[in-house]
């Protein structure tokens, strides 16, 4: 994407631990215009792993699309295997009460939520 | 038991004589009046107003206001016998230590001495407030019976406790009225006399300016006195106490004390904004202490949320107390917020209940919140004040780092989460309003340059003034303030006590 196409978009109002560290890219990184259609994107099976994480896909979208609107850029792609990585075998809750203990933290809309959630949740809303 | 004396009754012009004059009779005068209490040396007490309410004597309290929106300056207190306390609301916690220290990182903080100086004078000034035992985050000792802790993870907020002034020993009964409460006590004290409807206008020094020579009194409809005393407190709150040392300029023409311009400055309150934060607890139960003052051990509790000590330091945040309010309900978002994070927890959210939280904040000492003179004049000729106040965003942001800190140490306890409701400043202006807290405005340092009292609360240079209250403070703390400057101020009792000896 050049920087043309790129439009200006609110940095993340907090970030505790930082969407940052989990590679969240700034060059070639998704802007909310590009959402717009990797809304409409068919069923990816490629990220099912992920997204069978979450109870409430409904719930997770709403809270997605606040997360991507305050954080602007985010590539499914790049936070998926760091994503994996960062919960390997282990069981959700676990890799919740991590970030909550190592202050992996985001704010969505003044919500403060663990990391892992707010990104699966903007992974469940980009991903349809 | 002789009756108080009523200045409308002395003849006009009489000079009247005391070894100590004490300015203002609200918890500071009259805490200190009780501690003199048999000293062998002659105290007056002189009070602007009379036992009641009075509009006249009240309209001498009115002043105008620039800056931030803030209360009228003859709104936030009250002008006869007993002061501020005539309507108060009781609410009761010790400084803590940090208050007391010079921090780095915080310009101007810093008081002359440690807590601990003061800490000897708590449980006097406790009985004076009527506040039960001492115990406060000693609490912790018999929680079981103030109900269930919300737990918290480890982390920088811990679970603080304010204590209740009563004046009875029931929650509903009002806090101590200082005036009422203690008038017979002071009516019965040998060495004293009460003047009531005596508005000190004037401070008059010696011609070398180093001494205090007499006091000028003025009545209202009319007459004047003078009484010259050994030595003098101001005590008529942290508005009055600047006003009177900036407009006795007769023969320091910037006014006593006012030699380096610092007399007026650093005016303080607690901000208190509402609906801060919303807690989400995810099992719904809140206990009781939380919401409201309840009844245990002799004293009257409710627990709120504090930054500690360690976290404070480690993240440069000023000191605040978090009160949960009421119950609120969320929109759609909130609930997928809620419903979302205890399912990643892997808990029951579905009895989730939401509050609002509110809070007292601590501000950063600022000198161009002042107090100054104007040309307007009252009703017995003195200037008004014009208040400047200030708000610094980052008083705003210290206090969302602490609730901030508050939903991750939830999230660890798996009890709940956080929104931070107001991110803007003018989100936090929109819901602010402020504890009638008035601090700072002659602050306490031992360098004249930065202060306009010294450690013992002398006026610098001024050899027999002295001023008490909370005006005196030179950072504020997050802790409301009358028990603790009546703990300084019987401190201050024991330093005249031995200036007379
Ligand atoms: C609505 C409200 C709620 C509050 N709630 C709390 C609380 O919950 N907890 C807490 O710790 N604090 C609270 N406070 C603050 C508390 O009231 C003050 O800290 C306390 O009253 C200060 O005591 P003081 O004696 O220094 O001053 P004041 O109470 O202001 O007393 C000063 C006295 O001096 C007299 N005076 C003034 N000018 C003159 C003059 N020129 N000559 C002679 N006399 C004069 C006045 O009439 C008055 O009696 C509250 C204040 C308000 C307004």
């Amino acid at each position: 994407m050049s920087e043309k196409e790129k439009i200006s978009i609110p940095r993340r109002r907090l970030v505790i631990g930082g969407l940052a560290a989990l590679g969240v890219g700034v060059m070639g990184a998704y802007t909310l215009q590009t959402l717009g259609f990797m809304y409409r994107r068919p069923h990816n099976k490629q990220y099912d792993d992920l997204l069978s994480l979450i109870w409430n896909r409904e719930n997770a979208e709403r809270i997605g699309v606040i997360v991507l609107d305050e954080d602007g850029q985010f590539e499914p792609w790049t936070v998926a295997p760091q994503l994996r990585r960062r919960i390997g075998k282990r069981k959700l809750p676990e890799v919740i009460l991590e970030d909550a203990k190592q202050g992996r933290l985001v704010e969505a809309r003044g919500w403060v939520i663990p990391e892992t959630l707010a990104l699966l949740s903007a992974l469940s809303a980009v991903i349809r | 038991m002789p009756a108080f004396l009523d200045a409308r009754s002395v003849p006009a012009d009489t000079v009247l004589e005391t070894d100590l004059a004490i300015v203002g009779g609200g918890p500071a005068g009259i805490s200190l009046a009780l501690a003199l209490a048999g000293a062998p040396f002659k105290v007056t007490l002189l009070e602007s107003g009379g036992l009641t309410f009075d509009d006249k004597t009240q309209a001498l309290y009115a002043g105008t206001q620039t800056g931030v929106p803030y209360l009228a300056l003859n709104g936030s207190r009250l002008r006869y016998f007993g002061g501020s306390s005539n309507h108060w609301g009781g609410w009761t916690r010790p400084l803590d230590e940090s208050d007391f220290q010079k921090r780095d990182w915080l310009p101007y903080s810093g008081w002359p001495f440690a807590r601990k100086e003061i800490e000897a004078y708590f449980p006097r000034a406790q009985e004076l407030v009527e506040a039960g035992p001492f115990l406060y985050d000693e609490t912790m000792v018999f929680s079981d019976e103030l109900g269930r802790t919300i737990p918290l993870g480890d982390g920088g907020v811990y679970t603080s406790y304010f204590q209740f002034s009563k004046w009875k020993d029931n929650v509903d009964d009002l806090p101590t009225h200082f005036g009422q409460r203690y008038a017979e006590d002071l009516k019965r004290t040998p060495n004293l006399n009460v003047m009531l409807h005596a508005n000190i206008t004037g401070l008059r020094l010696a011609p070398n300016a180093k001494t205090l020579d007499h006091l000028d009194i003025a009545v209202l409809g009319g007459g004047s006195l003078k009484l010259k005393a050994k030595h003098a407190v101001l005590a008529c709150g942290a508005i009055e106490n600047a006003r009177l040392l900036l407009a006795s300029n007769d023969v320091m023409k910037t006014g006593v004390g006012n030699q380096n311009d610092m007399v007026g400055r650093f005016f303080a309150d607690h901000p208190i904004p509402r609906d801060t934060a919303t807690m989400v607890l995810f099992d719904g139960a809140i206990p009781s202490f939380y919401l409201a003052a309840q009844t245990a051990h002799g004293a009257i509790f409710r627990k709120t949320f504090s930054p500690t000590e360690e976290f404070k330091r480690k993240n440069m945040v000023l000191g605040s107390l978090t009160t949960v309010e009421n119950s609120v309900s969320l929109d759609a978002t909130g609930r997928a917020m809620v419903a979302a994070t205890a399912d990643a927890l892997g808990i029951d959210g579905r009895n989730a209940k939401a509050f609002s939280l509110g809070c007292g904040m601590e501000m950063a000492p600022d000198p161009d919140r002042r107090l100054t003179l104007t040309t307007e004049k009252d009703a017995l000729g003195l200037p008004r004040l014009k208040l400047h106040m200030t708000i610094a965003d980052s008083d705003f942001a210290h206090y969302r780092d602490t609730m901030k800190e508050l939903g991750r140490q939830l999230l660890l306890a798996k009890s709940g989460l956080i929104r931070l409701n107001q991110a803007s400043r003018k989100e936090w202006l929109s819901v602010m309003d402020w504890g009638s807290h008035h601090l700072g405005t002659t602050r306490m340092h031992a360098d004249p340059k930065n202060g306009v009292v010294d450690a013992n609360q002398q006026v610098h240079g001024v050899a027999n003034l002295f001023v008490a209250g909370s005006s005196v403070f030179p950072t504020y703390g997050s802790s409301n303030p009358t028990m603790n400057l009546i703990a300084l101020t019987l401190r201050l009792g024991d330093h005249i006590k031995s200036l007379f000896a």
